[in-house]
């Protein structure tokens, strides 16, 4: 049947436009050298200009391990910071991303059993999370970290000691960051309902939602935090209330401890050779020094021995290691298909303009 | 100005007694036993079910004249100067005197792993485990807060421990339920299949798991104490309190569910007498007993806190003005009361300014409706 002449004219006020379809690219672009993905550097006014300084990570996970591969020696590494965390694996950064044939001498490696490996989405890709880091710098050095019962430790008295340490670290020191760092003020803040967590300012280069930190704080908090509408009211549980006054006064007496223990020693609990505590030390202390705010700042610069640690180690093993800079900004991973849609959306509405 | 100041006692405000032991969160109960070390016979214990009241949200917490001093770690850092400032009050207040400078600070760090990992052993034993939840945990609790409360705290309560224990790898998830069996006309097959108890694999799975987590952590502590009375040789620590309790609330629960028991009492006995000694040392019956009291529940409690205030345990204080303040309140409420009156004179001002023309305008409305009212009348009188 026929469209009537009016209503034909009417729809050719409408035209139709079709547009090819956009794929996503399926086959990865295979890395030339082993890249580690992180969140991005801060741009701070208390950052040095070297450049060994813009590749560090403000987030203390990723400088974390930045860190451990820096102090086990290994060269040649670059580092990304366009893919955010919800692009990555597990949805967490660091992530590392490994050219085809490291990646298949490590597959090889984790799987020796397999003798044809199933080629998985991920394995294709090269792309792990930060778990199997240890095992790949292992490979690359030639060296089986699972040998040595000690794990870098003097002795068993040691390694012992530093579980105890890293659960410091990682428990009212993290607490004490998350909660010093810009943050905007909330409304429950204002109306003087203590402190609920909120997002971080757009200038810090982890923007976490305001739930992600809450939960990170629910897990690092010993006991965990209170819900800002209190256990016993009748409200549902929202947001996190935290004492700012007893976790800084837990913070000051942590860092006391942790500079008492460090002491002169050129590494923690007197090793010879950096371990994964040295590292994971230095992450928080450089997170601490650059972007945290007063007084939780205030309170490592007044440990002289920990500030110039930090220094030493910052620019005696890491700068010195040398991060090639590489920020690739036009990604072709299939995991970065939004950088793909970008373009193909512009060019979509100029096209039906 | 004069403060007539009450007579300081230390109050502990504290999660209630279970099963038999005095508190049955382990940072209420090493504040318990932390204090009957420094302070003995000079403080007492307030059970508390309103977590609420304290400064950070969470119990335990001090009270001491005006001073309010919550967590653990804090009691035992405010107790420890008590030593220094009242040291004739409170001579033995800083357990760890005999401490060096290098062994506070590790003391410190041990102390962060044993709220952190032992901790979540002892979440993990109360509020992850279904059984021990359904069977032991949530019972209990229900029974120490008052309707309506015992409904919804609990929980409360549990969700608050589950984002750090999945984290942890220690939250065990609920087994599916059952699968209802679909009628089929072949039921001589049905019954002829094996029928496989996924429920059961799954909690054996998950049973595995927990010890799995459980023993390195406990592994630690077995070499910290080795054959040592106490972790620091020879004399008790805070430390020692802070380890005791969760072993304590490992132990002696009478858990559904006792992997972690039958864990620690088969592999793990020097940890067992360690807490077993330092219960009997603190608690036992040559130790000075402990004064309790409860804490009166309120109806407030129903409300945040944070939004009222009304909720404080320090007493209000009877403070004597001096005339300079008087005088000043005076003239406050002088000032408040000249602003009310203005408005109300203003008010009645304008009102007998403008009452004529409001009067005018009220006979002017009355006339409308009668002519609206006698103009209908006539029309009915016309149509009729």
């Amino acid at each position: 049947m026929p469209v009537p002449n009016p209503i034909a004219t009417l729809f050719s006020y409408f035209p139709l436009h079709t547009f090819p379809p956009i794929t996503p690219q399926a086959v990865a672009r295979d890395a030339s050298t082993p890249t580690l993905w992180i969140a991005p550097p801060l741009s701070s006014p208390t950052l040095s200009v070297s450049s060994e300084d813009r590749v560090l990570s403000s987030d203390v996970e990723c400088l974390k391990w930045q860190a451990y591969i820096a102090l086990r020696g290994l060269k040649n590494l670059k580092v990304r910071w366009d893919v955010a965390a919800e692009g990555s694996l597990e949805g967490r950064l660091p992530n590392l991303h490994l050219p085809k044939a490291d990646a298949a001498k490590l597959n090889a490696d984790l799987n020796p059993t397999e003798e044809n490996p199933k080629a998985d989405a991920e394995e294709t890709l090269g792309l792990y999370a930060a778990r199997l880091i240890p095992s790949w710098v292992d490979l690359t050095l030639g060296f089986d970290s699972a040998s040595d019962a000690l794990e870098g430790y003097k002795d068993v008295a040691s390694r012992d000691e530093s579980r105890a340490w890293v659960a410091l670290l990682e428990g009212v020191v993290h607490a004490a960051l998350l909660i010093s760092l810009p943050q905007q003020v909330t409304l429950a803040q204002l109306l003087g309902l203590g402190y609920s967590s909120s997002s971080p300012s757009p200038s810090t280069a982890t923007s976490k939602p305001s739930s992600q930190t809450s939960s990170t704080l629910q897990t690092v908090l010993s006991p965990p935090p209170a819900p800002l509408t209190g256990f016993t009211s009748l409200l549902p549980s929202f947001g996190t209330r935290v004492s700012r006054t007893s976790v800084i006064s837990q913070y000051v007496e942590a860092i006391a401890s942790l500079s008492e223990r460090l002491g002169t020693d050129q590494w923690f609990l007197g090793s010879s050779q950096p371990t994964p505590l040295d590292a994971l030390a230095f992450a928080y202390l450089h997170c601490i020094l650059v972007h945290a705010k007063e007084p939780v700042r205030v309170e490592v610069t007044k440990r002289v021995n920990l500030v110039a640690w930090e220094w030493r180690v910052r620019s005696t093993n890491i700068g010195y290691i040398g991060f090639a800079l590489s920020v690739m900004t036009q990604t072709l991973g299939f995991l970065a298909v939004q950088q793909k849609l970008k373009p193909s959306y512009q060019e979509g509405r100029r096209l039906a303009y | 100005m004069a403060h007539n100041l009450p007579a300081s006692e230390i109050k502990l405000y504290v999660w209630p007694k279970l099963w038999d032991i005095p508190s049955f969160d382990p940072y209420s109960l090493s504040a318990i036993l932390y204090l009957q070390l420094a302070v003995p016979g000079k403080f007492s214990v307030v059970e508390c079910t309103d977590p609420d009241l304290s400064p950070s949200g969470q119990l335990p917490f001090l009270v001491h004249g005006q001073e309010l001093v919550a967590s653990f770690s804090s009691i035992v850092k405010y107790v420890a100067n008590l030593a220094k400032t009242e040291g004739s009050t409170y001579p033995s207040g800083d357990v760890d005197e005999f401490l060096s400078t290098a062994k506070r600070s590790q003391r410190n760090a041990w102390l962060a792993h044993v709220e952190a990992n032992l901790g979540n052993l002892v979440a993990s034993a109360l509020y992850a485990t279904q059984e021990n939840w359904e069977g032991l945990t949530l019972p209990g609790l229900a029974s120490l807060f008052p309707l309506p409360q015992r409904y919804f705290v609990p929980q409360k309560l549990r969700e608050a421990y589950q984002p750090r224990l999945e984290g942890a790898g220690l939250w065990a998830h609920p087994p599916p339920d059952e699968e209802e069996k679909k009628k089929t006309p072949f039921e001589k097959e049905l019954r002829k299949k094996p029928t496989i108890d996924k429920r059961k694999f799954l909690l054996v799975f998950q049973r595995e798991k927990f010890v799995e987590k459980a023993k390195p952590i406990l592994d630690i502590y077995s070499r910290l104490l080795a054959e040592n009375t106490f972790l620091f040789g020879d004399q008790i620590s805070s430390l020692d309190a802070a380890l005791a309790s969760r072993i304590i609330l490992l132990l002696n629960p009478p858990y559904p569910e006792p992997t972690i028991k039958d864990l620690l009492t088969t592999s793990y006995p020097n940890l067992v007498a360690h807490a077993q000694h330092v219960q009997e040392q603190v608690l036992g019956s040559n130790a000075p007993s402990i004064k309790t009291e409860s804490h009166r529940h309120s109806v407030w409690s129903l409300i945040p806190s944070g939004i009222f205030s009304r909720k404080s345990p320090i007493p209000r204080l009877t403070i004597e003005k001096t005339d300079e303040e008087r005088h000043v309140d005076r003239m406050r409420w002088g000032f408040i009361g000249l602003v009310f009156g203005s408005l109300c004179a203003y008010i009645a001002v304008l009102g007998a300014i403008n009452a004529p023309q409001i009067r005018q305008i009220q006979r002017r409305l009355a006339e409308d409706r009668r002519r609206e009212a006698g103009g209908s009348d006539n029309e009915e009188e016309d149509s009729d």
